[in-house]
Protein backbone atom coordinates (compact mmCIF):
# COMPACT_ATOMS: atom_id res chain seq x y z
CA UNK A 1 0.00 0.00 0.00
CA UNK A 2 1.76 3.39 -1.15
CA UNK A 3 -0.08 5.46 1.25
CA UNK A 4 0.55 4.39 4.93
CA UNK A 5 3.31 6.18 5.54
CA UNK A 6 1.28 9.26 4.70
CA UNK A 7 -1.23 7.70 7.14
CA UNK A 8 1.38 6.82 9.82
CA UNK A 9 2.16 10.95 9.23
CA UNK A 10 -0.96 12.36 9.64
CA UNK A 11 -1.36 10.02 13.01
CA UNK A 12 1.82 11.30 14.40
CA UNK A 13 0.71 14.96 13.73
CA UNK A 14 -2.55 14.24 15.26
CA UNK A 15 -0.35 13.26 18.18
CA UNK A 16 1.87 16.20 18.30
CA UNK A 17 -0.90 19.03 17.64
CA UNK A 18 -2.48 17.57 20.63
CA UNK A 19 0.49 17.42 22.88
CA UNK A 20 1.17 21.13 21.83
CA UNK A 21 -2.05 21.86 22.96
CA UNK A 22 -1.68 20.27 26.71
CA UNK A 23 1.66 21.91 26.99
CA UNK A 24 -0.30 25.31 25.60
CA UNK A 25 -3.27 25.14 28.13
CA UNK A 26 -1.58 23.78 31.21
CA UNK A 27 -0.31 27.17 32.46
CA UNK A 28 -3.62 28.57 31.51
CA UNK A 29 -5.76 27.25 34.82
CA UNK A 30 -4.57 27.18 38.20
CA UNK A 31 -6.79 24.98 39.89
CA UNK A 32 -5.44 21.47 41.29
CA UNK A 33 -7.91 19.19 39.51
CA UNK A 34 -7.99 20.32 35.36
CA UNK A 35 -8.17 17.20 33.67
CA UNK A 36 -11.48 17.90 32.13
CA UNK A 37 -10.35 21.27 31.00
CA UNK A 38 -7.16 20.11 29.67
CA UNK A 39 -9.04 17.10 27.69
CA UNK A 40 -10.55 19.94 26.44
CA UNK A 41 -7.57 21.70 25.28
CA UNK A 42 -6.11 18.90 23.79
CA UNK A 43 -9.39 17.91 21.76
CA UNK A 44 -9.56 21.54 20.57
CA UNK A 45 -6.33 22.03 19.54
CA UNK A 46 -6.74 18.30 17.39
CA UNK A 47 -9.41 19.63 16.08
CA UNK A 48 -7.76 22.91 14.96
CA UNK A 49 -4.75 21.24 13.86
CA UNK A 50 -7.35 19.23 11.17
CA UNK A 51 -6.78 21.93 9.00
CA UNK A 52 -3.43 20.16 8.37
CA UNK A 53 -5.55 18.36 6.13
CA UNK A 54 -6.16 20.88 3.83
CA UNK A 55 -2.23 22.06 3.77
CA UNK A 56 -1.39 18.80 2.92
CA UNK A 57 -3.88 18.54 0.48
CA UNK A 58 -2.60 22.05 -1.13
CA UNK A 59 1.18 20.71 -0.69
CA UNK A 60 0.29 17.29 -2.67
CA UNK A 61 -1.25 19.67 -5.45
CA UNK A 62 1.55 21.97 -5.74
CA UNK A 63 3.96 18.41 -5.88
CA UNK A 64 1.74 17.25 -8.61
CA UNK A 65 1.83 20.19 -10.67
CA UNK A 66 5.93 19.74 -10.56
CA UNK A 67 5.80 15.89 -10.91
CA UNK A 68 6.12 13.89 -14.39
CA UNK A 69 3.41 12.03 -14.00
CA UNK A 70 1.34 10.48 -10.94
CA UNK A 71 2.99 7.09 -10.22
CA UNK A 72 6.46 9.17 -9.66
CA UNK A 73 5.02 11.32 -7.16
CA UNK A 74 3.27 8.26 -5.67
CA UNK A 75 7.06 6.73 -5.70
CA UNK A 76 8.72 9.54 -4.41
CA UNK A 77 6.20 10.53 -1.53
CA UNK A 78 6.26 6.67 -0.41
CA UNK A 79 10.01 6.73 -0.11
CA UNK A 80 10.11 10.78 1.27
CA UNK A 81 7.37 9.41 3.75
CA UNK A 82 8.64 6.70 5.09
CA UNK A 83 12.21 8.58 5.52
CA UNK A 84 10.47 11.22 7.92
CA UNK A 85 8.54 8.73 9.71
CA UNK A 86 11.62 7.24 10.82
CA UNK A 87 12.74 10.60 12.38
CA UNK A 88 9.17 11.16 13.64
CA UNK A 89 8.58 7.51 15.10
CA UNK A 90 12.05 7.77 16.83
CA UNK A 91 11.17 11.03 18.47
CA UNK A 92 8.08 9.79 19.61
CA UNK A 93 9.08 6.18 20.59
CA UNK A 94 11.56 8.24 23.16
CA UNK A 95 9.05 10.80 24.42
CA UNK A 96 7.10 7.53 24.86
CA UNK A 97 9.88 5.46 26.91
CA UNK A 98 10.48 8.84 29.03
CA UNK A 99 6.61 8.54 29.63
CA UNK A 100 7.62 4.97 31.48
CA UNK A 101 10.50 6.83 33.06
CA UNK A 102 7.70 9.08 34.99
CA UNK A 103 5.25 6.11 35.89
CA UNK A 104 7.79 5.24 38.49
CA UNK A 105 6.53 6.38 41.52
CA UNK A 106 9.22 8.48 43.18
CA UNK A 107 8.86 11.92 43.54
CA UNK A 108 12.62 12.94 42.86
CA UNK A 109 12.82 10.55 39.91
CA UNK A 110 9.32 11.81 38.55
CA UNK A 111 11.12 15.57 38.82
CA UNK A 112 14.43 14.35 37.20
CA UNK A 113 12.70 12.88 34.34
CA UNK A 114 10.77 16.11 33.65
CA UNK A 115 14.12 18.43 34.25
CA UNK A 116 16.15 16.60 32.35
CA UNK A 117 14.39 14.70 29.57
CA UNK A 118 10.96 16.37 29.20
CA UNK A 119 12.15 19.69 29.11
CA UNK A 120 15.32 19.19 26.40
CA UNK A 121 12.56 17.10 23.98
CA UNK A 122 10.46 19.83 24.62
CA UNK A 123 12.97 22.55 22.72
CA UNK A 124 14.45 20.02 20.12
CA UNK A 125 11.14 19.46 18.83
CA UNK A 126 10.76 22.06 16.03
CA UNK A 127 14.21 20.99 15.35
CA UNK A 128 13.05 17.47 15.10
CA UNK A 129 10.07 18.33 12.36
CA UNK A 130 12.82 20.16 9.85
CA UNK A 131 14.76 17.23 10.42
CA UNK A 132 11.79 15.18 9.32
CA UNK A 133 11.21 17.03 5.85
CA UNK A 134 15.56 16.89 5.79
CA UNK A 135 15.26 13.26 5.98
CA UNK A 136 12.67 12.96 3.50
CA UNK A 137 14.24 15.59 1.27
CA UNK A 138 17.88 13.17 1.28
CA UNK A 139 15.31 9.80 0.73
CA UNK A 140 13.31 11.58 -2.37
CA UNK A 141 15.54 14.89 -3.23
CA UNK A 142 12.87 16.38 -5.84
CA UNK A 143 11.08 19.57 -6.39
CA UNK A 144 7.63 17.70 -5.97
CA UNK A 145 8.40 16.28 -2.68
CA UNK A 146 9.53 19.28 -1.37
CA UNK A 147 6.62 21.42 -1.87
CA UNK A 148 4.32 18.10 -0.50
CA UNK A 149 5.94 18.47 3.05
CA UNK A 150 7.07 22.00 3.21
CA UNK A 151 3.45 23.50 3.45
CA UNK A 152 2.71 20.98 6.36
CA UNK A 153 6.03 21.31 8.39
CA UNK A 154 5.59 25.09 8.29
CA UNK A 155 2.29 24.49 9.87
CA UNK A 156 3.33 22.32 12.35
CA UNK A 157 6.12 24.78 13.37
CA UNK A 158 3.81 27.57 13.51
CA UNK A 159 1.17 25.71 15.10
CA UNK A 160 2.11 26.50 18.76
CA UNK A 161 1.88 30.15 17.41
CA UNK A 162 -1.48 30.00 15.42
CA UNK A 163 -3.35 28.43 19.11
CA UNK A 164 -1.39 31.85 20.89
CA UNK A 165 -3.26 33.79 18.77
CA UNK A 166 -6.31 32.12 18.38
CA UNK A 167 -6.08 32.35 22.49
CA UNK A 168 -5.72 35.91 22.27
CA UNK A 169 -8.69 36.61 19.91
CA UNK A 170 -10.68 34.49 22.37
CA UNK A 171 -9.44 36.83 25.65
CA UNK A 172 -10.50 40.09 23.45
CA UNK A 173 -13.56 39.01 23.34
CA UNK A 174 -13.73 37.39 26.84
CA UNK A 175 -11.23 39.72 28.73
CA UNK A 176 -8.78 39.09 31.67
CA UNK A 177 -6.92 36.37 30.02
CA UNK A 178 -4.84 35.71 33.57
CA UNK A 179 -8.07 35.89 36.07
CA UNK A 180 -9.86 33.41 34.20
CA UNK A 181 -10.30 30.69 35.96
CA UNK A 182 -12.45 28.23 33.45
CA UNK B 1 26.51 43.65 55.04
CA UNK B 2 27.94 41.81 52.00
CA UNK B 3 26.17 43.08 48.18
CA UNK B 4 24.68 40.61 46.46
CA UNK B 5 26.00 39.36 43.78
CA UNK B 6 23.32 38.30 41.70
CA UNK B 7 20.58 40.72 39.94
CA UNK B 8 17.38 40.96 41.85
CA UNK B 9 13.87 38.94 39.94
CA UNK B 10 11.98 41.47 38.40
CA UNK B 11 9.34 40.84 40.79
CA UNK B 12 10.63 41.98 43.50
CA UNK B 13 11.67 45.06 42.14
CA UNK B 14 8.06 45.94 40.58
CA UNK B 15 6.53 45.82 43.80
CA UNK B 16 6.97 47.60 47.60
CA UNK B 17 5.12 47.21 51.09
CA UNK B 18 5.54 49.28 54.01
CA UNK B 19 7.11 46.57 56.71
CA UNK B 20 4.53 47.74 59.14
CA UNK B 21 1.50 48.75 57.64
CA UNK B 22 1.95 46.14 54.62
CA UNK B 23 0.38 48.59 52.37
CA UNK B 24 1.83 48.86 48.90
CA UNK B 25 3.77 51.55 48.07
CA UNK B 26 4.29 53.15 44.48
CA UNK B 27 7.08 52.26 42.25
CA UNK B 28 8.29 54.27 39.65
CA UNK B 29 9.41 52.38 36.41
CA UNK B 30 12.12 54.10 36.22
CA UNK B 31 13.86 53.19 39.66
CA UNK B 32 12.83 49.20 39.07
CA UNK B 33 14.36 49.60 35.40
CA UNK B 34 17.60 50.81 37.38
CA UNK B 35 18.24 47.58 39.18
CA UNK B 36 18.72 46.03 35.75
CA UNK B 37 21.49 46.48 33.09
CA UNK B 38 19.80 49.16 30.01
CA UNK B 39 18.59 46.65 27.46
CA UNK B 40 18.86 43.23 29.13
CA UNK B 41 15.43 41.37 29.12
CA UNK B 42 14.70 42.09 32.60
CA UNK B 43 15.17 45.65 31.84
CA UNK B 44 12.71 45.78 28.66
CA UNK B 45 10.02 43.75 30.95
CA UNK B 46 10.39 46.63 33.43
CA UNK B 47 10.23 49.33 31.21
CA UNK B 48 6.93 47.76 29.18
CA UNK B 49 5.10 48.06 32.01
CA UNK B 50 2.58 50.08 32.04
CA UNK B 51 3.16 53.42 34.43
CA UNK B 52 0.99 56.70 34.74
CA UNK B 53 2.28 60.28 34.16
CA UNK B 54 4.78 60.65 36.88
CA UNK B 55 5.99 56.79 35.70
CA UNK B 56 4.64 55.13 38.63
CA UNK B 57 4.03 51.47 37.76
CA UNK B 58 0.55 50.83 37.38
CA UNK B 59 -0.24 48.39 40.75
CA UNK B 60 -3.39 46.58 38.74
CA UNK B 61 -1.37 45.91 35.41
CA UNK B 62 1.76 44.49 37.71
CA UNK B 63 -0.44 42.23 39.78
CA UNK B 64 -2.19 40.88 36.18
CA UNK B 65 1.46 40.27 35.41
CA UNK B 66 2.06 38.63 38.74
CA UNK B 67 -1.05 36.34 38.41
CA UNK B 68 0.22 35.26 35.24
CA UNK B 69 3.96 34.61 36.36
CA UNK B 70 2.39 32.17 39.21
CA UNK B 71 -0.08 30.59 36.72
CA UNK B 72 2.53 29.24 34.79
CA UNK B 73 5.22 29.03 37.93
CA UNK B 74 2.57 26.60 38.79
CA UNK B 75 3.99 24.00 36.09
CA UNK B 76 7.28 23.81 38.29
CA UNK B 77 5.62 22.90 41.34
CA UNK B 78 2.54 20.45 39.59
CA UNK B 79 6.01 18.89 37.35
CA UNK B 80 8.39 18.95 40.81
CA UNK B 81 5.61 16.81 42.24
CA UNK B 82 6.02 19.52 44.95
CA UNK B 83 2.62 18.89 46.74
CA UNK B 84 3.71 15.48 47.45
CA UNK B 85 7.38 16.14 48.48
CA UNK B 86 5.77 18.67 51.29
CA UNK B 87 2.99 16.29 52.25
CA UNK B 88 5.41 13.56 53.07
CA UNK B 89 7.40 15.98 55.38
CA UNK B 90 4.34 17.60 56.90
CA UNK B 91 3.43 13.98 58.22
CA UNK B 92 6.18 13.47 59.26
CA UNK B 93 6.37 16.74 61.51
CA UNK B 94 2.82 16.04 62.61
CA UNK B 95 3.25 12.66 63.38
CA UNK B 96 6.38 13.95 65.63
CA UNK B 97 4.10 16.39 67.32
CA UNK B 98 1.30 14.33 67.92
CA UNK B 99 4.02 11.72 69.93
CA UNK B 100 5.33 14.54 71.81
CA UNK B 101 2.06 15.33 73.59
CA UNK B 102 0.76 18.16 71.30
CA UNK B 103 -3.06 17.96 71.11
CA UNK B 104 -5.90 20.18 69.11
CA UNK B 105 -6.11 21.43 65.81
CA UNK B 106 -2.38 21.84 63.82
CA UNK B 107 -2.56 24.89 61.98
CA UNK B 108 -0.47 25.06 59.11
CA UNK B 109 1.01 28.80 57.70
CA UNK B 110 2.57 28.67 54.31
CA UNK B 111 4.79 31.92 54.21
CA UNK B 112 4.50 34.01 51.17
CA UNK B 113 2.09 31.04 49.64
CA UNK B 114 1.24 33.32 46.20
CA UNK B 115 -1.37 31.50 44.45
CA UNK B 116 -1.71 28.77 46.77
CA UNK B 117 -0.80 25.89 44.96
CA UNK B 118 0.51 23.65 48.08
CA UNK B 119 -2.00 24.11 50.36
CA UNK B 120 -4.56 23.83 47.44
CA UNK B 121 -3.02 20.13 47.03
CA UNK B 122 -2.53 19.51 50.07
CA UNK B 123 -6.68 20.45 50.71
CA UNK B 124 -7.65 18.73 47.33
CA UNK B 125 -6.23 15.61 48.16
CA UNK B 126 -7.71 15.29 51.36
CA UNK B 127 -3.74 14.51 53.10
CA UNK B 128 -4.67 15.73 55.89
CA UNK B 129 -8.07 15.17 58.00
CA UNK B 130 -9.55 18.49 58.35
CA UNK B 131 -10.56 18.02 62.21
CA UNK B 132 -6.44 17.78 62.50
CA UNK B 133 -5.21 20.20 60.18
CA UNK B 134 -6.03 23.23 59.19
CA UNK B 135 -4.10 25.36 56.02
CA UNK B 136 -3.20 28.30 55.73
CA UNK B 137 -1.87 30.75 53.15
CA UNK B 138 -0.25 34.29 53.89
CA UNK B 139 1.14 36.89 51.53
CA UNK B 140 1.36 40.38 51.06
CA UNK B 141 0.28 40.51 47.77
CA UNK B 142 -3.73 41.08 48.01
CA UNK B 143 -4.22 40.16 44.43
CA UNK B 144 -2.34 36.68 44.66
CA UNK B 145 -4.00 35.86 47.42
CA UNK B 146 -7.63 36.61 46.48
CA UNK B 147 -6.75 34.93 43.45
CA UNK B 148 -5.59 31.94 45.59
CA UNK B 149 -8.67 31.82 47.25
CA UNK B 150 -11.11 31.92 44.44
CA UNK B 151 -9.08 28.90 42.90
CA UNK B 152 -9.94 26.94 46.47
CA UNK B 153 -14.05 28.06 46.26
CA UNK B 154 -14.18 27.06 42.63
CA UNK B 155 -12.95 23.91 43.79
CA UNK B 156 -14.69 23.77 47.05
CA UNK B 157 -11.12 23.22 49.24
CA UNK B 158 -12.79 24.57 52.51
CA UNK B 159 -9.70 22.98 55.00
CA UNK B 160 -7.52 25.72 53.47
CA UNK B 161 -7.86 29.81 53.40
CA UNK B 162 -5.46 32.40 52.25
CA UNK B 163 -4.99 35.76 54.28
CA UNK B 164 -2.71 38.77 53.66
CA UNK B 165 -0.58 39.88 55.83
CA UNK B 166 2.47 39.07 57.58
CA UNK B 167 3.23 35.19 58.90
CA UNK B 168 5.38 36.01 61.88
CA UNK B 169 2.91 38.53 62.82
CA UNK B 170 -0.56 36.66 62.64
CA UNK B 171 -2.93 36.41 65.69
CA UNK B 172 -2.76 32.94 65.76
CA UNK B 173 0.10 32.09 65.34
CA UNK B 174 1.26 28.68 62.73
CA UNK B 175 2.09 25.43 64.51
CA UNK B 176 4.34 24.49 61.46
CA UNK B 177 5.26 27.26 59.22
CA UNK B 178 6.16 25.92 56.11
CA UNK B 179 7.24 27.94 52.55
CA UNK B 180 8.45 26.95 49.03
CA UNK B 181 10.78 29.25 46.94
CA UNK B 182 11.17 31.73 49.32
CA UNK B 183 14.28 31.76 50.97
CA UNK B 184 16.19 32.42 47.94
CA UNK B 185 14.64 36.29 48.00
CA UNK B 186 16.00 36.82 51.25
CA UNK B 187 19.62 38.00 50.80
CA UNK B 188 22.49 38.36 53.24
CA UNK B 189 21.19 39.29 56.99
CA UNK B 190 17.63 39.47 56.34
CA UNK B 191 17.63 35.67 55.24
CA UNK B 192 18.52 35.26 59.20
CA UNK B 193 16.47 38.27 60.17
CA UNK B 194 13.81 35.85 58.32
CA UNK B 195 14.27 33.58 60.50
CA UNK B 196 14.50 34.87 63.96
CA UNK B 197 11.36 36.60 63.38
CA UNK B 198 10.10 33.13 62.79
CA UNK B 199 11.17 32.36 66.33
CA UNK B 200 9.62 34.75 67.89
CA UNK B 201 6.10 33.35 66.61
CA UNK B 202 6.85 30.31 68.48
CA UNK B 203 6.31 27.84 66.02
CA UNK B 204 6.73 23.82 67.04
CA UNK B 205 8.44 23.13 63.89
CA UNK B 206 8.95 25.23 60.41
CA UNK B 207 10.07 23.35 56.63
CA UNK B 208 11.31 25.48 54.03
CA UNK B 209 11.34 24.65 50.24
CA UNK B 210 13.88 25.24 47.75
CA UNK B 211 15.97 24.91 44.90
CA UNK B 212 19.08 22.89 45.71
CA UNK B 213 21.84 25.37 44.73
CA UNK B 214 24.35 22.95 42.16
CA UNK B 215 26.38 23.70 39.26
CA UNK B 216 23.64 22.13 37.04
CA UNK B 217 20.36 24.05 38.87
CA UNK B 218 20.64 26.76 36.14
CA UNK B 219 21.01 25.08 32.88
CA UNK B 220 17.93 22.47 34.32
CA UNK B 221 15.91 25.83 35.32
CA UNK B 222 17.03 27.36 32.09
CA UNK B 223 15.55 24.32 30.12
CA UNK B 224 12.33 24.08 32.20
CA UNK B 225 11.39 27.58 31.95
CA UNK B 226 12.32 27.89 28.47
CA UNK B 227 10.43 25.28 27.33
CA UNK B 228 7.51 25.76 29.31
CA UNK B 229 7.03 29.51 30.01
CA UNK B 230 5.94 32.08 27.77
CA UNK B 231 5.90 34.94 29.94
CA UNK B 232 9.12 36.98 30.23
CA UNK B 233 9.11 37.72 33.56
CA UNK B 234 8.09 33.88 34.42
CA UNK B 235 11.33 32.59 32.36
CA UNK B 236 13.50 35.50 34.54
CA UNK B 237 12.35 35.01 37.44
CA UNK B 238 12.61 30.99 37.34
CA UNK B 239 15.78 31.01 36.01
CA UNK B 240 17.52 33.38 38.27
CA UNK B 241 15.64 31.25 41.38
CA UNK B 242 17.80 28.74 40.41
CA UNK B 243 21.24 30.98 40.36
CA UNK B 244 20.20 32.65 43.19
CA UNK B 245 19.52 29.54 45.57
CA UNK B 246 21.33 29.14 48.60
CA UNK B 247 23.91 26.46 49.51
CA UNK B 248 22.43 24.41 52.44
CA UNK B 249 25.52 25.29 54.13
CA UNK B 250 24.11 29.27 53.89
CA UNK B 251 20.47 28.02 54.77
CA UNK B 252 21.61 26.41 57.67
CA UNK B 253 24.13 29.27 59.06
CA UNK B 254 21.30 31.81 58.56
CA UNK B 255 18.77 28.85 60.25
CA UNK B 256 21.45 28.38 63.04
CA UNK B 257 21.92 32.11 63.81
CA UNK B 258 17.96 33.47 63.44
CA UNK B 259 16.42 30.33 65.55
CA UNK B 260 18.72 31.02 68.95
CA UNK B 261 18.63 27.47 69.63
CA UNK B 262 15.05 26.82 69.77
CA UNK B 263 15.13 24.03 67.02
CA UNK B 264 16.82 20.87 65.98
CA UNK B 265 17.43 21.58 62.51
CA UNK B 266 17.61 18.93 59.68
CA UNK B 267 18.10 18.76 56.06
CA UNK B 268 15.52 17.09 54.09
CA UNK B 269 16.78 16.50 50.28
CA UNK B 270 20.60 16.43 50.88
CA UNK B 271 22.23 16.53 47.32
CA UNK B 272 23.66 13.41 46.33
CA UNK B 273 27.40 14.27 45.77
CA UNK B 274 28.05 13.92 41.99
CA UNK B 275 24.72 14.01 40.91
CA UNK B 276 22.86 16.63 41.59
CA UNK B 277 20.04 16.28 39.06
CA UNK B 278 18.50 14.43 41.50
CA UNK B 279 16.81 16.57 44.32
CA UNK B 280 16.07 19.38 42.95
CA UNK B 281 14.27 20.53 45.91
CA UNK B 282 15.62 20.44 49.29
CA UNK B 283 14.40 21.80 52.66
CA UNK B 284 15.59 23.16 56.07
CA UNK B 285 13.54 21.68 58.53
CA UNK B 286 13.66 23.05 62.03
CA UNK B 287 11.68 21.05 65.21
CA UNK B 288 11.28 21.68 68.94
CA UNK B 289 13.45 18.95 70.67
CA UNK B 290 10.75 17.22 72.48
CA UNK B 291 9.51 16.24 68.71
CA UNK B 292 12.41 15.42 67.79
CA UNK B 293 12.62 13.28 70.52
CA UNK B 294 9.78 11.58 69.80
CA UNK B 295 10.73 11.44 66.23
CA UNK B 296 14.28 9.71 67.62
CA UNK B 297 16.31 12.14 64.89
CA UNK B 298 19.78 12.02 65.45
CA UNK B 299 21.04 14.53 63.30
CA UNK B 300 20.99 17.31 61.50
CA UNK B 301 20.97 15.39 58.21
CA UNK B 302 19.03 12.37 59.53
CA UNK B 303 16.50 12.71 56.29
CA UNK B 304 16.75 11.89 53.47
CA UNK B 305 14.44 11.75 50.16
CA UNK B 306 12.89 7.98 50.82
CA UNK B 307 11.79 8.87 53.81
Amino acid sequence: MVGWPLIALYGLGVVLTGLVGCRHAMARDARIHKERYLGRAIALAVLIGQVNILVAALGLGLGWLVSPDMATLLAELHEAGVAALSVYGGYTALVGLTFLGYAIPNTEVRSLVTVAIFGPLTLVQPAVVVAGLGAALLAAPSLAVALAFSPCVAFMLGFGRLLGRLEVWRWARRGEPELEVS
Amino acid sequence: MAEDRYPPEISDVVIAYDPQTLARLPVRREDAAAAFSPGSEPWRVVTAMAADDAGVLDGAAVDRTLIGAHNEMQRLWEEFLHGQRVAGVLRVLIDGLRASGHRGRIRVVDVGCGIGYVLRWMASHRVFPTSEVELVGVDYNAALVAYAQRLAEVEGLTQCRFEVGNAFAMDQPGTIIISSGVLHHFRGESLSAFFASQSRCGPEAFAHFDIQRSWLAPVGAWLFHYARMRLPLARHDGTLSAIRAHSAQALFSAAEAGSGGMFRLLHFNRQIPWLPVIRTMHAVIGVRPEVAEALKLDGRYAWSAGR
